[in-house]
């Protein structure tokens, strides 16, 4: 989860990920939509990989980047886990409000 | 029971809890902004928490620590107070402290609370975290792990909103 939101945290690699959700795109379609620079947008993808986010597969002579899920999934169910603690405590705060009525 | 509702970003780490409460709004604000009160529910269950300070204004200073009931207080949160609407909504900083109340955390994480009255007698909590720091989550995972022990389970219906356009 720490990994996923570190790359995460610079905002060009943001901006990848949010393209990617579209659909898989090749390196030049990345440096076209979003107008950065190749070897940017290489160093970033290199980032994106690293961390799990991006999986890359050769197509022809390109190769094509798309979201991997499990990364997702992974800080997904860390923000349920966050958002359980929460339920549990608005629980108790519901069970005091109900006790100073009665 | 009301449920509560979870809507989750995970690009921007943003998280929205909403919750109704069976009180009116201005009982729920004294709920969040009164020493007794905040003992009373912050918890977890098996857990007493002990409030130093809750200085309820702008670059007011809230600081409280937690431990196991009969016990010393094992973790000690110590949150600033960002923007302070009386009866409707409290912003604040977070971040892990000590007993003293000394900032020990500069990676700590924003939190807005808006109290919203739906009808007399119901109140709509709004809470909205923004997840910043890597090392500050971390800690926030190992504290909710803390918490999640001896925590009876309090069955309660939350409804997650599904992951937008993330399956493709």
């Amino acid at each position: 989860v720490i990994e996923t939101m570190s790359a995460l945290a610079e905002p060009n690699r943001l901006a990848i990920v949010e393209l990617l959700r579209d659909g898989p795109r090749s390196v030049n379609g990345i440096v076209a939509a979003l107008d950065l620079r190749q070897p940017l947008v290489s160093k970033h993808l290199k980032v994106l990989s690293g961390a799990g986010l991006v999986v890359a597969r050769a197509q022809a002579q390109q190769r094509i980047y798309q979201l991997e899920q499990d990364r997702f999934r992974e800080l997904d169910s860390w923000l349920d886990s966050f958002a359980e603690l929460w339920a549990q405590r608005l629980g108790r705060l519901d069970a005091h409000l109900r006790k100073d009525q009665s | 029971v009301s449920a509560l509702r979870v809507r989750k970003d995970l690009e921007t780490r943003e998280v929205v809890l909403e919750r109704e409460l069976p009180a009116s709004r201005d009982r729920v604000w004294v709920s969040w902004t009164t020493a007794a009160d905040l003992e009373a529910w912050w918890g977890p269950t098996g857990w007493t928490t002990t409030i130093r300070s809750l200085d309820v204004r702008p670059g007011g200073l809230w600081h409280f620590g937690m431990g196991p009931d009969g016990g010393a207080p094992e973790v000690w949160i110590r949150a600033v107070y960002s923007e302070v609407i009386h009866g409707s909504s409290l912003s604040y900083v977070e971040g892990f402290s000590d007993e003293t109340g000394a900032d020990l955390d500069p990676e700590s994480n924003a939190v807005t609370v808006d109290f919203i009255e739906l009808d007399p007698g119901v109140t709509r909590l709004v809470m909205r975290f923004r997840f910043s720091s890597v090392e500050r989550l971390e800690q926030i995972e190992r504290m909710g792990m803390t918490e999640g022990y001896g925590e009876a389970f309090d069955r309660l219906d939350i409804h997650l909103e599904p992951l937008e356009g993330k399956a493709s």
